[in-house]
């Protein structure tokens, strides 16, 4: 599972949702930029979570599909 | 490791609550709202009132709502979903609960759906329950609540292990992901609230790594129903999304409807007959397996209706899901591709009424007891057969653990650390920062993923499949000690993926341990439902470094829904003497030729005979003779037996003939069955029959009986030989029915 993380730090008003929103600790908080940073992008699970929570709408999850899934037969 | 890390960050508090999801918000607003006074401290891995899985599924509430019957629900569900394996005390509560906590959730604050009266909208459902919705934003909404009430937050903390002193739960310990710092949680009491475990397959619920079951597993916990933690759904194999409730319109490469082939009867969810039968289409070639979206969409009413509710945070989740897919996704038609999802939902803490574990101090609620409280019985819990028994099943186990936990909490005084037993635990959580390389924690889970994934060891079971798949956890779980991490966030891959193994084991043990076939637990060498020895749950626990597997058993004899076919007095079993003379075959044909010689099957007791249902052509189902006989001190007297399916008998057989004889009432109730099996021996047949009693006995009638049946058979040999050979010239099977009894022998 993975997908890349897009966002507008122009358009970011480090509001800190994405941060908070995401479940799976891909996204940390830069204090010296005071802007979410994607840290461990190869563990997002594309939940869309912080894309649509986010106020200023300045992250695009593009997920990685198909996933590399255990084939179940 | 790090400076932080070597001094430990100390909590207090009467409650812990360890996971800040649905249930950990539920649970902790409960306890504050009887008790302000109590300090209630939350704790989860992420940030509370975004983790968990309430905000990233449907957000629909199964509710037993006004005009909806409880006992026929209960019903319902004991002989179709939890087939006997209910806590029938606890599935009853779970139902009257479900309606007033699906309205407390409103009062606290949640977007939950209402009529224009002010009631719960609600989806009623054709199997007699319904469904209410909220909002995806409920846990926003839960996390306020908490917060105005005044209970701690601690976010991005992952507790590993339990503490315990005096067999006593009295906190925890774990580390904070940012800092890495070593935390440790002193508490009266303390509730798991973190979920269950998913393996890290499905996506939504990648956190449910079974952290909760494996402490409390560890701290000596006892699991239960850990065979049921293997649920599969239809996916689009593209995407890997759910499509739930498309089992009903899927079709194999050949264009041949094996929803129907499969699924007998309307379906209140997915049933396991569909996994087993895609598995098998796909083994035996007529793969890949579609799903006709157009029927799908024609057929969706009859789902959960996600779509019936005026719900913004759910609609732009879906749409831009949608639109994703659309964008990044393979193109999608009418007809599309469907695999077997599997999601596990292993919830094995064993729990009581009130929630309590079996060890003091501790309680579990949610999804990590759901299948461990035994309200669902023998169903794949969640979402159990019951869409959106997930939520509601979390909100309601918090409501009834909140007294208990807060009465306990009063009542107990605060514990000293021990200083060795958190120093030990120390040493060890943070064990895998210490090692540069080694085995990774990704490699690992994935390792157990392709142990647990594949129908062959998950869900079409066998002892040697079992077995090897224990094998292979094993060799994977021995590797757990050599995972490496480079920072926090990769210690929490590490331990995940340690309890991903404990959790794989204490599942495939349990599967192991069930030698029967029951609702969602198959076993292909064990087929038969097996009542007899099996309304059991079974126990799987710690003790002394092993996984010890034991079997409790279920009091039905207390409940109001009993299953049929259970002895209410032992069974009467008689060991025939070789039938010498007599082939298997005679046998079979005399039991649909009975009227031919009736009075010489037992001369002294035998009156009359006449066939109210004569046999099928061919077939001896479902015919249903009037015996008129005599047995020992008794007066003659006519008696109702119907030939019944062996294969449907919960008695267990070993010979390769068998029929059964059920005595009937009027109604057509049984009150009795024998069951006559018999095979080929060296010198012609060698015969038992069994008797179970449904009904009152007479305390002398199943000595009767055995001397009577003893008589019977004892006179095979004397005219059966002969009668047999006569009749052979009677060719017509209308006049000489003829049937074959011989079956497979039964593994149960």
């Amino acid at each position: 599972m993975s997908a890349s993380i897009e966002i507008n730090r122009e358009e970011c008003t480090g509001c800190h949702t994405c941060v908070e929103a995401c479940f799976v600790d891909v996204m940390r908080w830069d204090e010296a930029e005071e802007r979410p940073i994607v840290a461990y992008e190869k563990d997002c699970v594309w939940c869309f979570t912080c894309e649509i929570n986010c106020p200023a709408e300045c992250i695009n999850v593009i997920p990685q599909i198909p996933e590399q899934r255990v084939n179940p037969y | 490791m790090t400076e932080k890390a070597k001094k430990p960050r100390a909590f207090d508090s009467d409650v812990l609550i360890i996971g800040g999801g649905f249930g950990g918000l539920s649970a902790a607003i409960r306890i504050k709202e009887l008790s302000p006074e109590t300090s209630v401290l939350l704790v989860d891995k992420q940030t509370i009132g975004w983790g968990g899985k309430a905000n990233k599924g449907a957000g629909v509430l199964w509710v037993l709502a006004p005009g909806d019957d409880i006992d026929a629900f209960v019903d319902f569900h004991v002989k179709n979903i939890g087939i006997y394996l209910n806590d029938q005390d606890l599935l009853f509560t779970m139902a009257q609960e479900s309606y007033g906590a699906a309205q407390r959730l409103a009062e606290w604050g949640v977007h939950v759906m209402k009529t224009p009266e002010g009631e719960l909208d609600v989806n009623h459902l054709p199997f007699g329950w319904s469904l209410a919705a909220a909002d995806l934003d409920m846990m926003q909404a839960l996390n306020t609540r908490a917060a105005k009430l005044g209970v701690r937050f601690q976010d991005k903390t992952q507790v590993v292990e339990l503490l315990k002193q005096d067999n006593r739960i009295t906190g925890a310990v774990g580390f904070n992901l940012l800092d890495g710092g070593f935390a440790v949680f002193n508490s009266k009491a303390t509730i798991l609230a973190n979920g269950d475990c998913d393996y890290g397959v499905m996506r939504m619920w990648a956190n449910a790594c079974g952290d909760g079951i494996a402490a409390a597993y560890n701290a000596g916990a006892e699991m239960r129903n850990a065979e049921f933690g293997n649920f599969y759904d239809v996916i689009n194999k593209g995407t890997t999304i759910p499509i739930v409730f498309g089992f009903g319109c899927l079709y194999n490469a050949q264009g041949e409807n094996i929803s129907t082939k499969y699924i007998k009867g309307p379906q209140p969810d997915i049933p396991i007959s569909i996994i087993l039968g895609m598995e098998k289409e796909v083994a035996e070639g007529r793969g890949p397996i579609h799903i006709d979206m157009a029927e799908f969409a024609r057929s969706s009413g009859e789902g959960p209706g996600i779509f019936r509710w005026n719900r913004p945070q759910f609609k732009s989740l879906f749409d831009l899901e949608l639109g994703k897919m659309k964008q990044y996704g393979p193109p999608s038609g009418d007809r599309t591709e469907v695999s077997l999802g599997f999601t596990g939902e292993l919830s094995p803490v064993k729990v009581d009424c009130e929630m309590k574990t079996t060890l003091a101090g501790l309680w579990a609620i949610g999804d990590t007891s759901y299948a461990g409280s035994a309200w669902a019985g023998a169903a794949e819990a969640p979402p159990g057969r019951l869409r959106g028994s997930g939520l509601m099943n979390a909100l309601i186990a918090a409501l009834l653990a909140a007294p208990s936990v807060t009465r306990y909490s009063k009542e107990t005084s605060p514990s000293v650390p021990d200083d060795r037993e958190i120093a030990g635990l120390k040493e060890k959580i943070f064990a895998p920062l210490n090692r540069r390389s080694g085995y990774a924690a990704s490699e690992a889970i994935r390792n157990i993923q392709e142990v647990v994934v594949p129908v062959k060891y998950s869900m079409r079971r066998s002892k040697e499949r079992l077995e090897e798949a224990l094998s292979r956890v094993a060799e994977v779980r021995e590797r757990l000690s050599e995972t490496y991490a480079e920072d926090p966030h990769g210690l929490v891959k590490c331990h995940e993926a340690s309890c991903i193994g404990l959790c794989a084991e204490i599942g495939f043990r349990a599967a192991l341990a069930r030698t029967e076939s029951r609702g969602w637990h198959y076993r292909e060498d064990f087929p038969r439902q097996d009542d007899e020895n099996w309304l059991k749950w079974i126990i799987v626990k710690k003790i002394r470094d092993h996984m010890v597997v034991t079997t409790e058993r279920v009091p039905v004899e207390r409940y109001k829904i009993k299953p049929g076919g259970v002895a209410v007095v032992p069974d009467a079993v008689v060991e025939h003497d070789e039938l010498v003379g007599v082939i298997p075959e005679m046998i079979d044909w005399w039991w649909v030729n009975m009227e031919k010689g009736y009075p010489l099957w037992e001369p002294n007791d035998h009156k009359s005979f006449v066939w109210e249902v004569p046999p099928p052509l061919g077939g001896y189902l479902g015919a249903i003779q009037i015996a008129e006989e005599k047995m020992g001190p008794m007066p003659p007297m006519k008696i109702r037996i119907r030939w019944d399916d062996p294969d449907s008998c919960p008695i267990p057989r070993t010979y390769e003939h068998a029929i059964v004889a059920s005595g009937i009432n009027p109604e057509g109730k049984v009150q009795a069955m024998i069951l006559h099996e018999y095979e080929k021996s060296p010198r012609g047949t060698k015969m038992r029959s069994t008797m179970r009693f449904l009904g009152p006995v007479p305390p002398n009638l199943p000595e009767i009986w055995k001397k009577h049946d003893k008589a019977e058979v004892s006179t095979f040999p004397n005219f059966l030989p002969d009668l047999y050979r006569i009749w052979q010239a009677v060719k017509d099977p209308e006049i000489n029915r003829q049937c074959s009894l011989k079956r497979r022998k039964s593994s149960g």
